[in-house]
């Protein structure tokens, strides 16, 4: 007999066994619907890609970069913009329900959501769209300078045409600021916060 | 004497009727336009119990607004998603690869809450899938079907 069919064979597996097979789980079940909104593979990255030294203008108007502010957490990042009103506000409220999984259960959590419009969304409009979906502090909103604004796009391979124009994938970080993982297009909240939850433990 | 009596009392009658008819009309006027505006509602303002597919965490109305998705908005050159009027829901032709199919009351409603188009072809996962009471399914589809 093969796979995991049975109660005894799942309470057997190592936990090193039962990450991958929540991973390839993940993934495998990502693919399975027609992927129309597909832009890159996903599942993990191998080998992990540095994070650039992006600058980037926070919804509280301070200012840092990329790496700076992924260091020492593990991070979900997701693309939008704050004028886009197809998919945002549903990665917005999937990171809503993520942040709540996510509090008390891995303190070095973050949510990033990165602006792929500088040119409109300022600080103002980064903490409104925050504030609409009740962002708490683990919760943080940027935009990176105009004239930057491809590099992020180029490094998370995630440009899309159509008129939302970025991926709706969430993109995991690792505490060393290395880009990790790519889920699925608008992978649950639950799912999101289990495999974070999973790799911060490895 | 007699004849003038039953001639007044069949017209009183038949005014009465008359009188019942035209309010029955108006009431059956006043539940389509209320229908259509709850559908209109609905359309615009979404309804706080939807979710993604194999996902039951409820998304806000914010996010599941049929106008989201279904209408150009900003600066963007098209809407995301298909038109939903009556031309492009009762028309015949082949949607998502499918074979020609067109919708109807019933296959709408089943599309929102299962996510399954009228040729049985799964759609988008970005689609929400919708908690919709009958009469909330036929509201929206009363008024989709006046654009």
């Amino acid at each position: 007999m093969s796979g995991y069919s049975s109660k005894s064979q799942r309470g057997a597996l190592s936990p090193h066994q039962t990450r991958r097979r929540d991973l390839l789980a993940l993934s495998i079940a990502a693919l399975l619907p027609r992927a129309a909104y597909a832009h890159a593979p996903l599942g993990p990255i191998d080998p992990p890609l540095t994070a650039p030294a992006l600058p980037l203008t926070l919804h509280d108007s301070s200012t840092s970069d990329l790496p700076r502010l992924l260091e020492g957490r593990w991070t979900a990042l997701q693309l939008m913009f704050t004028g886009c009103s197809a998919t945002c506000p549903i990665q917005g409220a999937v990171f809503a329900n993520l942040q709540g999984k996510l509090a008390g259960t891995l303190p070095q959590a973050q949510l990033l959501s990165v602006s792929i419009d500088p040119l409109n969304d300022n600080a103002a409009a980064l903490a409104a769209w925050r504030q609409r979906f009740g962002a708490q502090s683990l919760w943080l909103a940027a935009a990176p300078p105009v004239k930057h604004a491809n590099v992020l796009l180029d490094f998370l391979d995630s440009r899309a045409s159509g008129s939302d124009r970025h991926t709706t994938q969430t993109l995991l970080f690792d505490s060393q600021a290395r880009f990790v993982f790519r889920c699925a297009e608008f992978a649950s909240a639950g799912d999101i916060a289990r495999l974070m939850q999973q790799m911060a433990r490895r | 004497m007699l004849g003038v009596k039953f001639a007044t009392s069949r017209r009183r009658l038949l005014l009465l009727l008359a009188l019942l008819l035209a309010a029955g009309l108006a009431v059956q006027q006043w539940r389509a336009h209320r229908s259509f505006e709850r559908g209109q509602l609905i359309y615009q303002q979404g309804l706080p119990s939807a979710h993604l597919a194999g996902d039951e965490s409820t998304l806000p109305g914010l996010a599941t607004r049929c106008v989201n998705c279904h209408e150009a908005s900003g600066t963007a050159p098209g809407a995301f998603a298909p038109a939903l009027n009556a031309n492009a829901l009762t028309s015949l032709h082949a949607r998502r690869g499918g074979p020609p199919s067109r919708y109807d009351h019933d296959s709408l409603c089943k599309l929102l809450r299962e996510g399954v188009d009228p040729a049985w072809v799964q759609i988008p996962r970005a689609m929400p899938r919708y908690h919709l009471t009958d009469e909330d399914c036929a509201s929206l589809w009363r008024y989709l079907v006046s654009r």
